[in-house]
């Protein structure tokens, strides 16, 4: 790559309105410094950093350079990210605890069972809050299409939906196959089906991050009056109290089991010893403590919104 | 101070070491640099100093001057002197008290 292209492809770390405004002189700055020389590490290190920074300026994630509403969507939107992570690592969380009541004595059920029950109510109440947050938006949507929005759009759109077809396709041919096989067979007897399945997992996920960025996507380019933003911000905080308690559900369910049952967790014989702490139970425990951290900072970012606003009021 | 500076208040943040630079006369990004690292021992980063710049051109304490080739100069504004003087002060102040309490004669009152 020609140094040139080297910095162009450093420059694509920041928001296309600030290289827009500054990508001239900072090209000629690097060349000055770096006087034909390749960029280190630690400097490209630095120009990411810095990109990424002005990213979360430009996106209201961070400061005060946006206006406030768009600091509350760019709140909701954090929590909607929070969301999907939830609903992936909730995905297997649930096919992990498939039967785990059978598997644990009847005295010591109870506990495990509340908080698998608690996951369940609020992963309902959070869909819910999500449904009811895309259905006041859903007016904006078609004026946004109606005024040639979705020539933007449209790219980002068509690949999730691409995504969701390959998904939906292939998980009702899994379905299917799986009537044909025994319970041996689809728990790890057949190396083919468990090699789709895992497959079909990871296109699952890709789908749920292609849809989120397209929602991303389009609410960023929504015009939505001050009334729909506070409704859809009460909505986004709502989920988010429920990713919360998915969580901590979550920990209290596999306490519980671990402490009672951990061959469950192991796939070990009944009564066999074995440790409670699994791959995939840590890679779900930290997308779930990922998801919280997200739905926190999302709720911060829109009460800190609300302060603005609240501030701007008194001060008229 | 604080507000009107956009919390501007260590001795190596790097807006102030960008203003303090500036108060000496315009100067583009690769100048900027070595008389920061020149007066000050500072090496800033080229994404610590471009995102200080955005800043205070974002708070109207610098101003970008006309691009000359391929470079683009910037000057202090009036807010940008003041604001400079007020950290400068600020810092004066604690290196004042800091040198009382270590048994040394400040160079003001205190």
């Amino acid at each position: 790559m020609s140094r040139r292209g080297e910095f162009d492809s450093l420059l694509r770390w920041y928001p296309r309105a600030w290289r827009e405004r500054y990508a001239q002189e900072f090209v000629s700055y690097l060349e000055d410094t770096l006087c034909g020389a390749a960029p280190t590490r630690r400097f490209r290190a630095s120009i990411a950093l810095a990109g990424l920074r002005e990213r979360s300026h430009d996106l209201g994630l961070v400061g005060t350079r946006r206006s406030a509403s768009d600091q509350t969507r760019a709140g909701s939107l954090v929590v909607l990210g929070s969301w999907s992570l939830m609903v992936v690592a909730g995905s297997v969380l649930v096919k992990t605890a498939e039967h785990f009541a059978a598997a644990m004595p009847p005295s010591a059920r109870s506990g495990a069972q509340l908080a698998y029950d608690a996951i369940a109510a609020a992963a309902v109440i959070a869909a819910a809050f999500f449904v009811a947050g895309a259905l006041i938006v859903v007016p904006s949507f078609f004026r946004f299409i109606r005024s040639g929005g979705w020539v933007g759009v449209r790219t980002n759109v068509l690949r999730s939906l691409f995504a969701l077809a390959l998904t939906t396709t292939g998980l009702l041919a899994l379905a299917s196959w799986a009537h044909h096989l025994t319970a041996h067979q689809r728990n790890g007897g057949d190396p083919w089906y468990s090699g789709i399945v895992l497959t079909f997992a990871l296109i699952a996920v890709a789908t749920v991050a292609l849809w989120t960025l397209s929602v991303f996507d389009v609410v960023r380019r929504l015009e939505l009056t001050s009334r729909v933003l506070r409704i859809e911000s009460t909505f986004a905080q709502g989920v988010a109290a429920m990713v919360i308690a998915i969580s901590v559900a979550a920990g209290v369910w596999w306490h519980q089991v671990g402490e009672h049952a951990p061959w469950f967790l192991q796939g070990s014989p009944h009564g066999a010893s074995a440790s409670p702490i699994t791959l995939p139970l840590i890679l779900v425990g930290s997308a779930m403590a990922v998801s919280s951290l997200l739905a926190m900072l999302g709720v911060l970012r829109i009460v800190s919104a609300q302060h603005r606003l609240e501030a701007a009021a008194r001060a008229h | 101070m604080g507000a009107f500076t956009g919390g501007l208040r260590r001795l190596n943040d790097p807006p102030i070491l960008i203003l303090a630079s500036l108060a000496s006369g315009p100067k583009h990004g690769h100048a900027l640099s070595k008389d920061v690292q020149q007066f000050a021992g500072v090496q800033l980063s080229p994404g610590t100093l471009y995102g200080a710049i955005t800043r205070l051109e974002e708070l109207g304490l610098i101003e970008a001057l006309a691009v000359e080739e391929r470079r683009r100069p910037y000057r202090i504004t009036q807010s940008g002197a003041a604001a400079l003087a007020s950290a400068a002060a600020d810092m004066r102040r604690i290196a004042d008290v800091s040198e009382h309490r270590l048994g040394r004669t400040p160079r003001v009152a205190l």
